[in-house]
């Protein structure tokens, strides 16, 4: 379920035979997924792994060490538990080294961002922000969002139970900083600002939490690279 | 003479000298040391209708730069930014103020780094890409770049001097700067279909960027000087043809900004007028 809330449409599952048929009943499309028989050398051609216990003996240690060495998200214990993985398409060490550049560009981006008197931050936010935990794509939105109207961040957060430290967080909460009317008509905005977005921008969901807040929320596993360009 | 006549008329020393020498100079150097870098635009897609851009800095909301309907073969000159990271979004050109723009990727801005921030592809898989600009080359050679932007030739080739520099190049990519050496002859582009040539001077410690267009003839080439020796400075867009220096731009060039900060300087020196920062023009969003 968690799969087929939190992870991005376009993705490519890759799973053992079972997981692959409850992902189905999920709702997840045949085409989206990438079955894992005994016979399969590797998860490769996929997005993320569901490291079932079948899915674990088969590749060993190298599911974590070579093809998927980020955990986006933990379910259960010992034997039972079951990981979603983030494929590494160029190995493990090009990953980890992708990863430690955007939290690099988080880090600095985050830091203007604290910088912009257009948006106020809760202290837990400016926390994930100064660490470089967020999202790029929230960075990125926004940096934008600050243009359009000041933006109070309330909190960022992520619906991954279990995941890696160094994964970001993709979710954030916004409040608006007026009252009446002109809060509503802040959130509305918002809303409107994210509904006008396409990939990789569109969030995974956006809307009110009550009536004095908007949630946003990206999709897993988050790119890397987005900032910082070229 | 008192303290404030004293400074009035060192401003005013200061502003006419640099107002008659070497004003790109000064530019690069003053750029360089307030952290600035240069950016520039493409709209490269063929059948994309024209665009405004805009720039979002993430440190300062009050810094939006908006580049204002930027038609295809268009290849604005450099306009120097603050360094720092941006988002960079579109609208459709003219679009009301109240749309809201479309996030489409992100630059990050050094000091004295130089960026080409182009649209690419056709407009139903629309991008913008940012490259990273060359301004210096090796000793006594030409730095060559191409962009294909073609959509009736799917595949384009291009020689210099009878040499091949780029080969294969598919629609909607940028390849990487070739070194060649410096000469005046013929550079010459070539599709499945189609073909067209240029003789062109490339002089050394140049840096150009070849773009392939459609054109309503045919294919076409367009040559953008990108740095002219100075390995610091961009040299904005000096445009062979089609497109270029088109009077598009909302802002001049970077080393304008300075002569009229010179003129301000000299005025305010010579007439006792007291500067105060001004905000920055910013557009509705």
């Amino acid at each position: 379920m968690w799969i087929a809330r939190q992870v991005a449409g376009s993705a490519i599952v890759a799973c053992d035979p079972a997981m692959c048929a409850a992902l189905q009943a999920d709702g997840l499309p045949a085409t989206r997924l990438l079955v894992l028989g005994t016979a399969a050398a590797d998860p490769l051609g996929s997005d993320v792994v569901v490291a079932t216990s079948a899915v674990r003996n088969q590749f060993g240690t190298r599911l974590q060490s070579v093809y998927a060495p980020a955990v986006i998200a933990s379910f259960g214990t010992r034997a039972g538990r079951i990981d979603v993985r983030a494929i590494a398409p160029d190995g493990t060490a090009a990953y980890q080294a992708a990863l430690a550049a955007d939290r690099r560009s988080r880090i600095s981006a985050g830091g203007q961002l604290l910088r912009n008197p257009r948006i106020i931050a809760s202290a837990a936010a400016r926390q994930a922000l100064s660490a470089g935990d967020v999202d790029s794509r929230l960075l990125l939105m926004l940096a934008a969002l600050a243009v359009q109207q000041r933006v109070r961040i309330t909190a960022f957060g992520d619906p991954s139970p279990g995941a890696s430290h160094d994964v970001p967080l993709r979710g954030v909460q916004l409040a608006p900083l007026g009252s009446g009317a002109a809060a509503g008509a802040s959130l509305r905005s918002v809303l409107s600002f994210i509904d006008a977005q396409r990939q990789p921008f569109q969030p995974l969901r956006a809307g009110l939490a009550g009536s004095s807040a908007v949630t946003i929320e990206y999709a897993a596993p988050s790119p890397l690279g987005l900032l910082g360009g070229p | 003479m008192n303290i404030q006549r004293f400074i009035r008329r060192a401003i005013l020393l200061m502003a006419v000298p640099a107002l008659l020498l070497g004003i790109p100079k000064v530019a690069s150097a003053a750029t360089a040391s307030a952290g600035t870098g240069w950016v520039r635009l493409a709209h490269l897609s063929p059948n994309t209708p024209a665009v405004d851009v805009y720039l979002y800095s993430f440190g300062d909301a009050s810094a939006e730069q908006v580049l204002h309907h930027v038609g295809y073969g268009v290849v604005s000159p450099y306009e120097a930014l603050a360094a720092g990271e941006y988002t960079v979004a579109m609208r459709a050109a003219g679009a009301a103020a109240t749309t809201k723009p479309v996030l489409s990727a992100s630059l990050n801005v050094a000091p004295g780094g130089a960026y080409t921030v182009a649209g690419l592809g056709p407009e139903t898989g629309l991008r913008l890409q940012v490259t990273s600009d060359q301004l210096a080359t090796p000793p006594g050679k030409v730095l060559v770049r191409v962009i294909q932007a073609s959509l009736q030739q799917h595949e384009v080739s291009v020689t210099w001097n009878g040499q091949p520099t780029v080969t294969n190049l598919p629609f909607g990519s940028v390849s990487s700067y070739q070194v060649a050496s410096p000469a005046t002859a013929t550079l010459r582009v070539a599709g499945e279909s189609e073909s067209a040539d240029s003789t062109i001077t490339l002089a050394a410690g140049t840096v150009h960027t070849i773009v392939v267009l459609d054109g309503p003839k045919g294919l076409m080439l367009d040559n953008f000087l990108d740095a002219a020796g100075s390995g610091d400075m961009p040299a904005g867009a000096a445009a062979t043809g089609y497109g270029g220096t088109a009077p598009w731009m909302p802002s001049p060039m970077p080393w304008l900004y300075l002569i009229g900060t010179g003129l301000l300087l000299a005025v305010a020196g010579g007439l006792g007028i007291r500067l105060r920062p001004r905000p920055r023009g910013r557009h509705a969003a």
